[in-house]
């Protein structure tokens, strides 16, 4: 058993680190580090404060989780919405390409990996980035096709253009989503991990 | 004998007595509209406390006021009435039935709404409200709560009112929705109804009324009822024995809503009789749920609810919902767990001897639902492919081409564009491509046009190269031609009804179906599909040339429009090309309407531009084509580069001073009369049409002016702010006027044109008429 100035020393320092992990957003962290002080005998008044201060950011955090993969959508949608400005040709290819399948799904996989959060797992973070942001993308192209296949009015085969409106649809939606998933996973938390 | 509004009618008989409709509702028989209007005014008369000042809602034929005008001791009856049509008649036409009422000084009449003219303070010792039964949501406002609260406030204490109502006995829960209504606002209530033979002949039934008042009103007053005045088909003695009704009857008002602004619930009963409130409990068979549909627009008819749901319930009980399921389990590897554990459950319900008939109604419900957002979302998709109206593509409604077929500039006339014309290749407005030549046969034997649509292949012969047709001399063969066969030459694009352009980007314009002008380096020559050189050289009208220039660029603009579209849709979806046929037809038609349009480009250089110094011709008659003419004498002059050239089927000489008279060319003269038999046909359908077309404008002239007339009614009667339907929009009296009598005008001009037409026209085809027998003969 150590002595009751070292456990004092100890429990400050376990205080200590549970603040600086409370303040970087690792809350598994801040919470293993309070339960440390607590049997080191520290300060029960912070120990109560950072426990609530944990607490809280958990609410907080689980809120922010269930909004992120709106907010990655919705982030995705505007700025695809911005991209149908100009027809692809218009962006010119290798821009349009560059924009529509790695910049913007870049921007939503990232907002959705943050606000998930540092400690969640990244095939999670991985999963909801993609879902959120294959949907934007996959709205973003069916109803493009569909705008610009109403101008046709060829006599075709309608079944045979929606299956190709489907397929184009589901394509680009998985590539937008694997983009994004890579980002929520890897460039969103990159340095950083969930426990340090 | 109609009034001038569509909406009200007056039927005469032989015998004088006549029938007055509003939107084809009895209003009154004149035969025996006194028992009605007798019934309505006089009761309420006779139970008032010293009546003298009257109020008449509605009522604008003057009838009810007739009665009130004879009670004894009525000071002043204010009439309001928003139906000016009406109440003209009432000062006109019924202006003997109801014995010049509108003429006394006691009256003054309100032309405006009920509603709001109650919404003033005022007092009355009587109203009687005789509106027009409701038929559409709206019309029911002056018979809801807040109505007659307004009646109740302008009551005096002993003051008593009448309201026309519905039928009890056709309408049964509408009238006792109206009794409850009328008891919601404070009145006292009594109802009574009156056999009024032209309404039972109507189907109507007995009429209803209701007396009201602020005091109590029992069934003994109007047992104990007496009237000063003589009745001439009413029995007032006996009017109790109409206010008795069985307590099945009165049990109905339990039943029903009160009619308020709020919740209209008097039309769906009228239209629904025998429903009684309609959320009462639900039955489970399907067969009474359909009966629960209400109507919700007079036109509407069980009938027609009860087809339309019948094709919806075959549709349903045609799935076999256990094959359906037993398919979907096969599959199970492919669902999710959870949707397997349901469709297990689902299976094992089925085959239970005895489904719960409300578990499979709910079961019912649910695919129902199911089917209907799937179908509404295929049509979002791919409208009108849910519903097989003949979809032309993703997101495209059904379409029709729509241009009317015209004659482009008639026998290659250098006056007139096809494509500035109504009514000529392109109708009044720009063509699209619907039809799938460019996807498969364009340039694959055949022609095309603009829209798309395939012809048979048309072949040409003549000899290529602008040189040849220049030359002056050929007219009579005898000149140099080249020794050669004539070249075949296929025709590659329908520019117009007449005009078609060439594989070499020679420009061909069929005048007959022996004769036709081929434009090429900048000359015109006629030839004869027999012969595959030419008759004549023709001068080249500048004006021809321009026509055909401006109808090749606008089809040019038209191809480019359309490749860009198709070049859009393939930026999308071209890499799957090897996957999907229709996105390599999709790419062939791209590039075939470039092709296109590069070929048009260079039919335009092809066929070049006329001298600089050309100048359009001068007509010397009927214009068989461009620079050609046939005179009053019979002769047909041909406009030639150097010259004139004339011939009257027989023989064929020139302007020249001492010019020989040569044989004219069998050939020749068979091709031009073969143009102007052409011309007669087309010149007869030309005349049948324009007069068709004037009867139409006669009418819609005559429908402007009955419009012009009653908007300049509404405008005396109501002022220039007063607004009135116009079409589809609702404007100002003084809009409308002003739109009116623009369009009158617009109508004018258009006759004044046509008819023009029709005159030259005609003119032309009796010339033609009497020419042509002699030409060549």
């Amino acid at each position: 058993m150590r002595p009751p100035d070292e456990r004092q020393a100890a429990a400050e320092h376990e205080i200590q680190e549970a603040e600086r992990a409370l303040g970087t957003g690792r809350l598994t962290d801040a919470a293993k580090h309070l339960r440390q002080a607590e049997r080191d005998g520290g300060d029960q008044r912070h120990i109560n404060r950072l426990d609530r201060a944990i607490k809280d950011a958990k609410v907080r955090r689980s809120k922010t989780q269930q909004g992120s993969k709106w907010a990655g959508f919705l982030a995705t949608v505007f700025c695809y919405l911005l991209l149908s400005i100009a027809p692809p040709r218009g962006w010119t290819y290798p821009v349009w390409i560059g924009l529509a399948f790695v910049a913007i799904p870049l921007l939503g996989g990232y907002i959705v990996g943050r606000m998930q959060g540092v400690e969640r797992d990244p095939s999670f973070r991985f999963r909801g980035a993609m879902i959120a942001i294959a949907w934007a993308m996959f709205f973003y192209t069916v109803l493009n096709l569909m705008v610009i296949h109403g101008r046709i009015e060829t006599a075709v085969d309608p079944g045979a253009v929606f299956l190709v409106v489907l397929f184009v649809g589901i394509v680009y939606a998985l590539i937008a989503g694997v983009v994004a998933g890579f980002a929520a996973s890897r460039l969103a938390w990159r340095g950083k991990k969930a426990h340090q | 004998m109609s009034a001038d509004r569509a909406d009200l009618h007056v039927d005469e008989r032989p015998d004088g007595s006549f029938a007055f409709f509003i939107e084809g509702d009895l209003q009154f028989d004149s035969r025996d509209e006194a028992l009605y209007h007798e019934c309505l005014a006089l009761p309420p008369l006779a139970l008032a406390d010293k009546p003298r000042r009257l109020l008449i809602c509605g009522g604008g034929d003057g009838l009810a006021l007739r009665e009130c005008l004879r009670f004894p001791g009525i000071d002043a009856i204010d009439l309001v009435d928003c139906d000016a049509g009406v109440l003209e008649l009432g000062r006109t036409r019924f202006a003997e039935l109801n014995q010049g009422a509108f003429l006394d000084p006691r009256v003054s009449v309100y032309v405006e709404d009920a509603w709001s003219f109650l919404a003033q303070p005022r007092q009355y010792d009587s109203v009687l409200c005789d509106f027009t039964v409701p038929r559409r949501p709206g019309d029911d406002r002056v018979f809801t709560v807040e109505w007659y609260e307004r009646v109740r406030a302008a009551l005096t204490p002993g003051g008593v009112a009448a309201f026309n109502a519905v039928s009890p006995q056709a309408t049964p829960e509408a009238f006792w929705c109206l009794r409850r209504t009328v008891r919601a606002a404070g009145l006292s209530a009594l109802p009574y109804r009156v056999c009024i033979p032209s309404f039972r002949d109507q189907g109507y039934g007995a009429w209803g009324f209701f007396l009201a008042a602020r005091r109590p009103l029992r069934a003994a007053e109007l047992q104990a009822l007496r009237c000063p005045l003589a009745t001439h088909q009413a029995d007032l003695s006996r009017l109790w024995r109409g206010a008795r009704f069985t307590r099945h009857e009165r049990a109905l008002e339990a039943s029903v809503s009160t009619n308020t602004l709020a919740n209209p619930r008097l039309l769906p009963l009228m239209l629904n009789p025998g429903s009684g409130e309609l959320n009462c409990q639900l039955p489970i068979e399907p067969a009474g749920l359909l009966d629960l549909i209400p109507i919700t627009h007079p036109y509407h008819t069980r009938e027609m609810i009860e087809t339309l749901a019948q094709q919806v319930a075959g549709a349903v009980r045609a799935l076999d919902i256990r094959r359906l399921v037993e398919a979907l389990l096969r599959r199970a590897a492919e669902l999710p767990g959870k949707m397997v554990a349901e469709l297990r459950k689902l299976r094992d319900f089925l085959r239970e001897n005895a489904p719960d008939a409300a578990a499979l109604q709910r079961w019912g419900y649910r695919l129902f639902a199911a089917l209907v957002i799937t179908m509404t979302l295929a049509n979002a998709v791919c409208p009108d492919n849910a519903f097989a109206k003949g979809s032309h593509g993703l997101g495209h409604a059904s379409m029709s081409r729509g241009y009317s077929g015209g004659f482009f500039g008639g026998r290659g006339s250098a006056h007139t564009s096809g494509t500035s014309r109504s009514g000529g290749f392109f109708g009044g407005g720009s063509p699209r491509v619907s039809g799938t030549a460019f996807r498969g046969s364009y340039r694959r034997g055949g022609m095309v046009d603009i829209y798309g649509t395939s012809y048979r292949p048309r072949y040409f012969y003549y000899y290529g190269g602008s040189s040849y047709h220049g030359h002056t001399g050929y007219v009579t063969r005898n000149t140099s031609r080249p020794s050669t066969s004539p070249e075949k030459h296929e025709a590659l694009f329908v520019a117009d009804d007449d005009m078609m352009v060439m594989d070499t980007g020679d420009v061909i314009i069929t005048l007959s179906d022996r004769a036709f002008l081929l434009v090429t380096g900048g000359t015109v020559a006629l030839l004869s599909d027999k012969l595959g050189e030419p008759l004549l050289p023709v001068y080249p009208d500048p004006n021809l040339f321009k026509s055909i220039r401006d109808d090749i660029d606008d089809q040019r603009d038209v191809a480019r429009g359309e490749a860009k579209l198709r070049r859009d849709w393939l930026d999308w979806v071209g890499w799957t090309s090897a996957l999907f046929p229709i996105v390599r037809a999709d790419r062939d038609e791209a590039r075939n309407l470039e092709d296109l349009d590069r070929r048009l480009g260079a039919a335009l250089t092809t066929i070049g531009q006329p001298p600089a110094n050309a100048t359009p011709a001068q007509p010397l008659g009927v214009e068989l084509f461009a620079g050609c003419f046939l005179q009053q004498n019979g002769i047909v002059a041909i406009r030639q580069p150097d010259s004139w050239l004339y011939t009257d089927g027989k023989q064929i000489w020139t302007d020249a001073a001492n010019a020989q008279r040569k044989t004219c060319p069998p050939e020749l003269a068979d091709g031009l009369r073969s143009i102007m038999e052409k011309l007669q046909k087309e010149l007869a359908a030309d005349i049948r049409s324009d007069t068709s077309d004037l009867r139409t404008l006669d009418t819609d002239l005559a429908a402007m002016q009955r419009d012009l007339a009653e908007y300049n009614r509404y405008y005396s009667y109501y002022g220039a702010g007063y607004e009135v339907d116009y079409g589809t929009d609702t404007i100002s009296a003084a809009d409308a006027v002003m739109r009116t009598e623009r369009d009158i005008a617009d109508n004018r001009k258009n006759y004044n044109e046509t008819n023009t037409g029709i005159h030259k026209s005609e003119s032309d085809l009796a010339t033609l008429n009497n020419l042509l027998p002699g030409f060549g003969h």
